[in-house]
């Protein structure tokens, strides 16, 4: 733009040159009287305000004729000057009114030889309006320079103080200083602040003819305004492109996280024991695909489960019904063999007697069978008295001490001195005295031994039985008290699942810890009661 | 009284003083009397540079310096005082404003007014001045002393071209010399367009037919004649060289003789001259009006000695008007008269700008002369941006 503003000045100038041409060529070669040269100079005076004055000087520098009613004000230029330049502009220089005046001369030939100058005096208010109409933008102007680096012109109406006034030291005046010094370019550009105080862009550019310098000044804040209005245009939208990436992703996170949780939670239920739980997750990506696989799977569990359990079922039916025919065939053909034999030897009362026993012994059996199973199925009533532990272990280990021997096993009691009260029912701890003793006896080797022992504590008593047997894998540990979970090869395997569970009735925990190879001890742990009055028997 | 005017204050008979009253006794009536007693002012005689206004004069060269009377009737301005300085031109003066080195021009070259108005430093006011531009023609020249003659170059003068080259828009054709923005005044009548074609049948009509000129060798014209003007005022060498552009165009060839103002006023006043260019004052009151076109014998006012007494009955029923009615009538039949007889073409009223920087505050002048409330002005309080 600075370029095409200097090739405007230029053209202006040039228009100058070409009415001056015109003016010339009117005169020049003519026969016109004075008053004729005089009237049309006048004329164009009258017309072409850019003009002040046009003077027409004969090759002597005479005045032929002038525009002027009044005094003639111009002379013709420098004689050194006149061989060289047809058109000849003069420097500026303050006029009588002290603001800047310029000429322009054209060298007039007659018959090729030189015929004189005919000499306009450029209006400085017109070449004012000129760069007056120079804008750029809504609030860019125009200046113009001089050789000198004088301002001729400004496009700003109130810095033509400056040009009154003479300012130098300008930044303008440094602008096109700078310019003139590197003859290479024809532009120059800066940033500056001009003596307003406004921060504006700079550009100079060289005219053509004259000399001179124009710089084209915009304030920064219009001629960044694009800049700054794109860039915040820019900064906009990457806000909105950020904040939309965020919330992007945020909701899909979020449906994603959502999922995902919908997914754990439903896993937790299905690890809780609740087989129904399913999941529900829309859509159609690998999160909805994992969704709809997890119910498959879930589905599976609940069929294998089922399987298991019907398994189970039938494993555990299976050995009770082993367990069964196992415990109840011996006395059933015991008694069957009996009533065989009765009916033969019906008189032999010898036998008849031994008939009942082995009958009532047989049948005892059964129901005891029969009770175990009824005991499982529900709680067993007791009778809870305060009973000695270490008396009832103690009768436990002499019941057992002939089947210990047979076994080749040593059973040994190791009671503690003071009294081992708890709550218990007598028959009821027994037995469990008697199972826990006989697993012992029956999972220990011969020559091993088994201890039966007592503790006492503050609030509890402690009860052991210790064996030196083949141990439990520790697999087998976790349901041993299980019903109908047994190690050996025969029975219902309810002997420690009745024990556990007459201990827990009697307020008792009891407990396993066994090592394959070593042996396996039984802890039962049981509140301590208070010794029982004690009876006064009169008489 | 008679020092400011021969031809002045010549209806009154006496005057007399009854207390703080001043009694002026008159020999008829005389309604143009008031707007002349304006031009007086009460001085002490032992101090005649000071009157009664709001600032005494304490020096007149190089400039003219004043300084505050705080005893003004009106009261003290907060002006410290007012020095006048003169310079060559409007021209020059303008430029001195831009410089700061004044803080007002009185008036601003018509061709810089457009700068100052675009500016901030600087307020401009323009108004219609009761001044005109005549070009006064001595009727004892033979040709000019044609009534024809002088209607032709009326309408040979396109003035709005005039007004709009020359005078940069800043001025209003004029059709006579009667103030247009008076109370009493209509509009004229009559006036006289552009018409050059019918301005030269007025001259075909009058025998000024296109011969030989003398004076413009190789070029037919009519007659031909001198015109002084104001040489100091570069507008009026402009309005001269259109004037003369103008009449060529009909056959008239018209010499133009720069002059000063000085120069002008004695050649008139011995009746050399041809014709005149030159600002002429109308008043608002139209006294000047009076003044300078009603016909006097020896010893009247010299600017206006072009012999015309066409227009003496008017004149004197303006000044005898003693009601509303009377003046606008006389006001009416005067307008007739100058375009039924006109002594001169009338060109065009002037248009005057003052700048007054914005380091002052000017009270409203309601479209009037700022300067006329000068005192009445007060610093704006912002520093001057130099």
């Amino acid at each position: 733009m600075a370029r095409q503003i200097s090739e405007r000045i230029a053209q202006y100038f040039d228009n100058t040159r070409r009415i001056l041409n015109s003016v010339a060529g009117q005169m020049q070669g003519t026969q016109l009287h004075g008053w004729q040269q005089n009237r049309i100079l006048r004329n164009h005076a009258l017309d072409f305000p850019e003009f002040r004055e046009l003077t027409l000087f004969d090759s002597a520098g005479s005045v032929v004729a002038t525009s002027r009613a009044t005094s003639v004000r111009l002379s013709t230029p420098p004689r050194v000057l006149q061989r060289d330049d047809p058109v000849y502009i003069a420097p500026p220089r303050l006029d009588h009114d002290e603001l800047p005046t310029t000429t322009i001369a054209l060298s007039l030939t007659s018959q090729g030889a030189p015929g004189g100058w005919i000499v306009a005096e450029i209006s400085l208010e017109e070449l004012w309006r000129a760069v007056d109409r120079i804008r750029v933008g809504e609030t860019g102007y125009a200046l113009l320079l001089d050789e000198a680096d004088r301002i001729i012109a400004h496009g700003q109406a109130d810095e033509k103080r400056l040009i009154a006034g003479g300012a130098t030291e300008t930044p303008e005046q440094d602008l096109a200083a700078r310019l003139r010094r590197s003859k290479e370019v024809t532009t120059a550009s800066t940033r500056l602040t001009t003596l307003s105080g406004v921060d504006v862009l700079a550009v100079a550019a060289a005219v053509r003819l004259p000399k001179w310098t124009v710089i084209v000044e915009q304030p920064e804040t219009e001629a960044l305004a694009v800049a700054h209005r794109l860039e915040r245009q820019l900064y906009i939208a990457i806000a909105i492109a950020l904040l939309a990436t965020v919330a992007a992703g945020s909701w899909w996170g979020r449906s994603f996280i959502r999922r995902i949780f919908a997914l754990t939670k439903v896993t937790d239920a299905l690890a809780a024991g609740k087989m129904d739980a399913r999941v529900t997750l829309t859509g159609r990506d690998e999160i909805a695909q994992l969704g709809t696989q997890f119910n498959a799977m879930a589905d599976r569990l609940v069929e294998l489960q089922d399987e298991i359990r019907k398994q189970e079922r039938q494993v555990m039916f299976g050995r009770i019904a082993a367990g069964l025919v196992h415990d109840l065939s011996h006395p059933i053909q015991t008694i069957g063999n009996s009533c065989k034999l009765i009916q033969r030897i019906f008189d032999d009362a010898e036998y008849r007697a031994t008939f009942r026993q082995t009958v009532e012994r047989e049948l005892g059996t059964v129901k005891r069978v029969l009770e175990d199973l009824r005991n499982i199925a529900r709680p067993m009533p007791l009778e809870r008295f305060a009973v000695d532990l270490n008396i009832s272990l103690h009768e436990a280990v002499e019941t057992m001490a002939p089947m210990a021997e047979t076994a080749g096993v040593t059973l040994r009691g190791e009671f503690v001195r003071e009294p081992a009260y708890i709550e218990a029912d007598l028959f009821a701890i027994g037995r469990v005295h008697r199972n826990l003793i006989l697993n012992a006896i029956q999972a220990t080797a011969p020559g091993g031994l088994v201890i039966a022992a007592t503790e006492v504590h503050a609030d509890r008593v402690v009860m052991k039985v210790c064996d030196t047997g083949c141990g439990i894998p520790p697999e087998r540990l976790h349901d041993i008290f299980e019903d109908f979970v047994t190690t050996k090869r025969r029975g219902l395997g309810l002997g420690l699942a009745i024990s556990k569970k007459i201990v827990e009735q009697l307020g008792g925990e009891i407990r396993v810890g066994s090592e394959v190879g070593k042996g396996t001890t039984f802890v039962l742990e049981f509140p301590r009661a208070a010794a029982p009055p004690i009876a006064l028997i009169a008489g | 009284m008679r020092a400011i005017s021969s031809e002045a204050f010549d209806t009154v008979a006496g005057i007399s003083s009854e207390g703080d009253d001043v009694i002026v006794d008159l020999s008829r009536p005389d309604g143009l009397l008031l707007s002349e007693l304006l031009a007086l002012r009460i001085v002490d005689p032992e101090s005649p540079d000071n009157g009664s206004g709001p600032f005494r004069i304490v020096r007149r060269a190089p400039s003219t310096e004043t300084i505050r009377f705080d005893q003004y009737h009106g009261g003290s301005s907060e002006l410290g005082g007012v020095n006048i300085v003169t310079y060559e031109s409007q021209r020059g003066a303008w430029a001195a404003l831009l410089r700061g080195e004044v803080d007002a021009v009185q008036e601003v070259s018509r061709e810089s007014v457009e700068f100052l108005e675009a500016s901030s430093n600087a307020r401009t006011y323009s108004f219609l001045q009761p001044f005109y531009i005549p070009l006064v023609f001595n009727l004892e020249h033979p040709v000019l002393g044609k009534l024809e003659v002088r209607r032709a170059v009326t309408e040979a003068l396109d003035r709005q071209a005039i007004v709009d080259k020359a005078m940069s828009g800043y001025g209003r054709v004029a059709d006579g010399p009667v103030w247009p923005l008076h109370w009493g005044f209509s509009a004229p009548p009559a006036r006289y367009p552009f018409n050059p074609a019918h301005a030269s049948e007025r001259l075909n009509r009058a025998n000024l037919s296109l011969e030989g000129s003398a004076t413009a060798p190789g070029q037919r014209t009519r007659f031909s004649f001198g015109c002084l003007f104001w040489s100091e005022d570069p507008q009026y060498e402009r309005i001269a060289l259109m004037i003369q552009r103008q009449l060529f165009d009909i056959g008239i060839d018209v010499h133009l003789e720069p002059a000063t103002l000085l120069e002008i006023r004695t050649r008139v006043s011995v009746g050399d001259f041809d014709s005149y260019l030159i600002r002429t004052n109308a008043s608002r009151a139209l006294d000047l009006t009076y003044r300078f076109w009603r016909s006097t014998g020896p010893g009247g006012m010299a600017m206006q000695r072009s012999g015309y007494t066409g227009a003496d009955a008017q004149l004197d029923a303006l000044q005898r008007s003693t009601s509303d009615d009377d003046v606008r009538r006389a006001i009416t039949e005067l307008s007739q008269r100058f375009y039924e007889d006109a002594p001169a073409a009338f060109i065009a009223w002037t248009e005057i700008t003052r700048a007054i920087d914005s380091r002052f505050v000017v009270p409203d002048a309601g479209g009037e002369d700022p300067f006329a409330k000068i005192w009445q002005w007060r610093p704006a309080g912002r520093e001057n941006q130099q």
